[in-house]
Formats: C-alpha cells, sequence, structure tokens
C-alpha cells in the first residue's frame, strides 16, 4: 500500500524527468548564461584577491570561491518558476484540474518540482564546474562528500519548495504574487549567500542571515561542498529538517485555508 | 443503483466589486465590496448508473461548477450529493480512484512525452495493479486505435488524437462514472463522430456512466438518451432526448425537387425559407397545419420530382429552450417588482 502511495509520486517525480528530458538541448543553452556569470565572479574575484594580495578571503582561496559560487548559482538557476506558476494555477482555476487526481497537490508540485530541477541541476553543475575547471582549476574533493552535499542540497531545494510554494498559494487571497516572490528571491540572493558567503559578511549581518532559515537553501550546500566537515554534518542536517518541518507546516496551513477558497473560472 | 445522487445543491460565490477608475480601485482597498452570485441554486436530479446522460446550459450557467462539486473540487453552500456511493467533497481522494473526468480545453497529459509513457505513469498514480492495467491497456489501445500513435509526445498529435489519449487515459483505471466536459471542442467532423462512436462503445461495452456537457448539440442527439438543460444555476428541463424534441418540436423542414418551375400560393403555417426555380425550401408550423395537409397539396398541384422532411436542428430547440428560460426569469423579475 505504502509501496503504491510512494510510486505514484515517483512516476511524478519521473514524468517530470521526461517532460524535461524533451527539450534538454533548451535547458543546456539557458545554461549558457551560467558562462557569463561565472566569468564575471572569476574576474571579480581575482581582482579581489590580487589587490589585497591574500591567499585567503573569510577562509576561502580563490579556486573555493569561484566553486562556492558555481553552486550556489547552480542551484538558484535550477529552481522552476514555482511560485509563478502556482499563483497562475490558482488565478486561472487550472488547480481544478489537480484536485480530482488521486494524489496530494502540494505533494504533486514537490515531486514535479523536483524532477525538473533535477535535470536544470545536472546540466547547470556539468557547464558551471567546466567554467571553474579551466579558469581556476579543481579543488580537492572528498568523496564522501558527495552524499552528503547531495542530501544537504536536496534538503535545502526542499526547504525552498515549501517556502515559493506557500508564496505562490497566497494567491487565494491577493491578486499578485510576484511582488512577495521577488523579495523572497532578492533576500535568498543577499541573505542566502549567493552572491558572497556569510563568512564575508559584517558579524550583525551573519547573525541576521543565520537566523533566517534561506542560508540553508544555498549557502550551506555550497559551502558544504567546499569545506567538507562531516563532524558539524548532523547539526547541519538537523537544522535543514526543523526548518523544513516548519515551511512544511506553514505550506499545509496556507494550503488547507487556500484550497477552501478554490473558485471555478466560468460555469 | 443510482451513479449520481443530488439534493438542493446549492453554490453561492462572493466576488469582489470594483468601480471604474483610479478612485474605485482605491476605494475597493479601503473598503472592499462583495457581490454574491448564485451559480447553482438547489439542483436536484438523480443519474441511474449506466446512462449517458447529457447535462447542458448556455455559458455561465452553472454546469462546470456543479461538475465540480460532484468531482470534489468544489465545496457546495447547501445540499447533498453522492456520487459512486461517496459524498464528493468529504472523500475526493476516495472518488478520485472511481470517476474519471475529461475536460476538453485541459490536458491531464504530460506533454512533452508520450502516451504510452503518460500512461504508465498515469497506472503508478492510480495504483493499479500491473497485469490489471496491462489488460486495460490493451483493451483501450485496441478499441481507441491509438497504437500508431503511442511512441508519439503528446504535443505532436492532432487534436483528435489528443483526445482519444485524453479520454483512453481517463478511463485507465476502470472508473465507474466519467464527466466528459466539451469533449469534442475544436475537432472536424470526422474526429468529433469518432470520439462519439468511442464514447457509446465505453458506455454500452463497459456499463460506464457518462455525463457529459456539450455545446454542440449533435453530440446529445446522437449520444444521449436523457437531457438536463441548467440556465442561471436552476434545472429548467429534465427529460428523455426525444420527449424533449417532440415537445419542442413544432416545425418541419420541407425540401422539395419540382419538376417544373412553379410559384407555391400561401398556405396557412407555411413559410417559404428559399425558392429558386425548381428548389423550394418550406418551414412547415405543425401546431397550425400537418404535414400531411401541406405535402397533399403540393403533391395534387404539381409535379414533385424529391422531396425531403426533416426536423430543425437541434440547436434550434435547445436555443429555444434557454430563450424560454431566459423569459421566464425576466417575467419573475417584472413580477418581483
Amino acid at each position: 500500500m505504502i509501496t503504491r502511495r510512494l510510486s505514484k509520486y515517483t512516476a511524478v517525480f519521473q514524468g517530470a524527468l521526461l517532460s524535461n528530458l524533451a527539450y534538454v538541448w533548451d535547458i543546456v543553452f539557458r545554461s549558457l548564461f551560467l558562462i557569463v556569470v561565472i566569468f564575471v565572479f572569476v574576474q571579480l574575484w581575482q581582482l579581489t584577491y590580487r589587490v589585497t594580495g591574500a591567499n585567503e578571503v573569510a577562509g576561502f582561496t580563490l579556486p573555493q570561491i569561484i566553486w562556492y559560487l558555481v553552486i550556489t548559482e547552480t542551484i538558484m538557476l535550477s529552481k522552476p518558476r514555482l511560485a509563478g506558476m502556482i499563483d497562475s494555477e490558482v488565478k486561472s482555476g487550472d488547480l481544478a484540474y489537480r484536485l480530482n487526481k488521486p494524489y496530494n497537490y502540494v505533494i504533486y508540485h514537490y515531486f514535479s518540482n523536483l524532477g525538473e530541477t533535477s535535470i536544470r541541476f545536472l546540466v547547470n553543475l556539468i557547464i558551471g564546474a567546466g567554467v571553474a575547471l579551466v579558469t581556476v582549476g579543481p579543488i580537492p574533493l572528498r568523496v564522501a562528500m558527495i552524499p552528503a552535499f547531495l542530501l544537504v542540497a536536496v534538503l535545502g531545494l526542499s526547504l525552498d519548495f515549501a517556502l515559493t510554494a506557500a508564496i505562490g498559494l497566497l494567491a487565494f487571497w491577493v491578486e499578485d504574487t510576484a511582488g512577495f516572490d521577488l523579495i523572497y528571491k532578492r533576500m535568498t540572493m543577499i541573505l542566502g549567500g549567493m552572491l558572497i558567503p556569510l563568512e564575508v559578511f559584517p558579524d550583525w549581518l551573519r547573525g541576521v542571515a543565520e537566523s533566517l532559515p534561506l542560508h540553508h537553501i544555498v549557502y550551506q550546500p555550497a559551502r558544504l561542498f567546499v569545506h567538507y566537515d562531516p563532524g558539524s554534518l548532523g547539526y547541519l542536517v538537523g537544522q535543514q529538517v526543523a526548518w523544513l518541518a516548519a515551511a512544511w507546516a506553514l505550506l499545509a496551513l496556507i494550503y488547507s485555508l487556500g484550497v477552501k477558497r478554490v473558485n471555478v473560472n466560468g460555469g | 443503483m443510482a451513479a449520481i445522487i443530488v439534493k438542493n445543491l446549492t453554490k453561492t460565490f462572493r466576488s469582489k466589486q470594483k468601480a471604474p477608475g483610479l478612485a474605485g480601485s482605491l476605494n475597493s482597498i479601503i473598503r472592499p465590496r462583495f457581490n454574491t452570485v448564485e451559480a447553482v441554486k438547489g439542483v436536484s436530479f438523480e443519474v441511474p448508473s449506466g446512462q449517458l446522460l447529457a447535462f447542458i446550459g448556455p455559458n455561465g450557467a452553472g454546469k462546470s461548477t456543479t461538475i465540480k462539486m460532484l468531482s470534489g473540487i468544489l465545496h457546495p453552500s447547501s445540499g447533498q450529493a453522492r456520487v459512486a456511493g461517496e459524498v464528493p467533497w468529504r472523500s475526493r481522494q476516495r472518488l478520485a480512484f472511481k470517476i474519471g473526468s475529461v475536460f476538453g480545453q485541459k490536458s491531464q497529459l504530460w506533454y512533452h512525452i508520450p502516451p504510452i509513457d503518460n500512461f504508465n505513469l498515469l497506472a503508478r498514480i492510480y495504483e493499479l495493479d500491473h497485469t490489471e492495467y496491462k489488460k486495460r491497456l490493451d483493451w483501450l489501445v485496441d478499441v481507441f486505435e491509438i497504437a500508431p500513435i503511442l511512441q508519439t509526445p503528446v504535443r505532436k498529435l492532432s487534436l483528435g488524437q489528443r483526445m482519444r489519449c485524453e479520454i483512453a487515459a481517463s478511463m485507465l483505471h476502470n472508473p465507474q462514472l466519467i464527466f466528459l466536459d466539451e469533449p469534442t471542442i475544436g475537432l472536424d467532423i470526422v474526429a468529433k463522430q469518432r470520439i462519439r462512436d468511442l464514447i457509446r462503445h465505453v458506455n454500452q461495452d463497459q456499463g460506464t456512466t457518462v455525463f457529459l456537457t456539450s455545446h454542440d448539440t449533435s453530440d446529445i442527439e446522437n449520444l444521449c438518451k436523457r437531457v438536463i438543460v441548467i440556465n442561471h444555476g436552476q434545472l429548467i428541463l429534465d427529460d428523455s432526448v426525444s420527449v424533449v424534441r417532440r415537445r419542442y418540436l413544432t416545425h418541419k423542414i420541407v425540401d422539395l425537387r419540382l419538376a417544373e418551375e412553379a410559384n407555391l400560393p400561401p398556405h396557412l403555417g407555411v413559410d417559404v425559407l428559399k425558392a429558386n426555380g425548381y428548389g423550394i425550401k418550406l418551414r412547415v408550423d405543425t401546431t397550425v397545419t400537418t404535414i400531411q395537409q401541406v405535402v397533399s397539396a403540393i403533391m395534387s398541384g404539381y409535379r414533385v420530382a424529391d422531396i425531403t422532411i426533416s426536423d430543425p436542428p437541434m440547436d434550434e430547440t435547445i436555443t429555444r429552450i434557454y430563450q424560454e428560460s431566459n423569459g421566464d426569469r425576466e417575467d419573475a423579475h417584472h413580477y418581483d417588482h
């Protein structure tokens, strides 16, 4: 019974995966933007290291900071436009067409989102890693880091899903959720550590960033990729799971309140 | 056993009202005004298992709202319903296993992958037993004649092919009841006929109850024995298609091909719709005269090469039903005032 229940959501994941594989070259071309982004970062950070004359900035060598940025950009550019999609499903009434299927609407979107993200993530990572290898070369990586990194990245993306889906579902009450989504994305860019690691922040700002869940989405997976510390992995995963549980509870609350307001266009 | 039982089903929506212009927008932020719309008003009916029913009405009549309440998507404001033995809005997920739905304007298939992948994934979503599913799939592929397009991505299928796949997909889990909302919309005449044949076949072969909405009256004429008409949220007619035709058919169309050119004299209850030499088209009001009288009069005065007597299109009948219900509503308004 449980296997069958789980199988339906893995089917949704597989459906999203297959759908995105159908136009993988589009994703590849879109990801070429990453080359420009990483190239600009390389120029900026090379200059920073040259001017300061330091080998390390906030504990990161130049190759480490570039690989850190490859991971943060890979994660950020892999996320589909979930809030906008849910927003439009709510407003157009299309959400109704998913409600008469034997699955949970939110979990459906979680697995569909994960399927789409996986393909984009893989493509972005290959392209980003290629640019990093060419510009700053490899950094030492431990094999044990890879499963830990994948776990932390999936937990981070799941947390991002819960928060973004909650924003999209606000469309039950507000006319347009794009403003909330924009604020959320900008906050993730700055306070989530997408542009620079939290170690570079002034202490007070780092304190603020660490008190928010956003740094678990991009900063933590990227930091783990370049500074793998098995000793702190358990604590990190624990924190992520706690934030994820809170965000999922919020999402479930918003969904349960919102679904009662389902409206139907036409008639 | 009844597949659907509906008693006094009512749905009221609140919609925000906004006066025009900037002042109106600002005012609606500070003091929002809401208008209450009764989309469905105390609708009651029963559908026996295995019936093929047309549920029709003009745009905004409350059809979709009713279907969405019956498939558990919407909570009614009041009233009761049981669909396949379930209260739809209380056990939506359980009901989902017992019903299928096809919305002509919305696809339930993954667009970029072929039908076979869609079917395999849907089988898992509906938690189907593998062996049962394979048997069912073989049957559907055979009946719906979709073997040649099974491997083609859905986005590359024609609308008719896609619709056959949509209906097949909605029947994978062998539902007791299927909601078909405009299944022939946008299709050409051949594809429409094919879809109708399939719906009839599924209804007769599998005993599946079919709840069909369509703006195409040919769908109703060709498929359904019973029709329910809803307008302004109220049920205005619930009868067999043949009774509806008889009751509302107050005239017939007579197409004549004469062997000589002629000008027919006026006849009470007969309108000449078209006359061009040998060909004449008449509209005979059967409440004033009989077809027999009209045809006898023509046959006795002229040499007739060919004659066809037909009913006016169902469209006209449906239009009359809608118009009458609009008239009743306006009368009721006048009476209220």
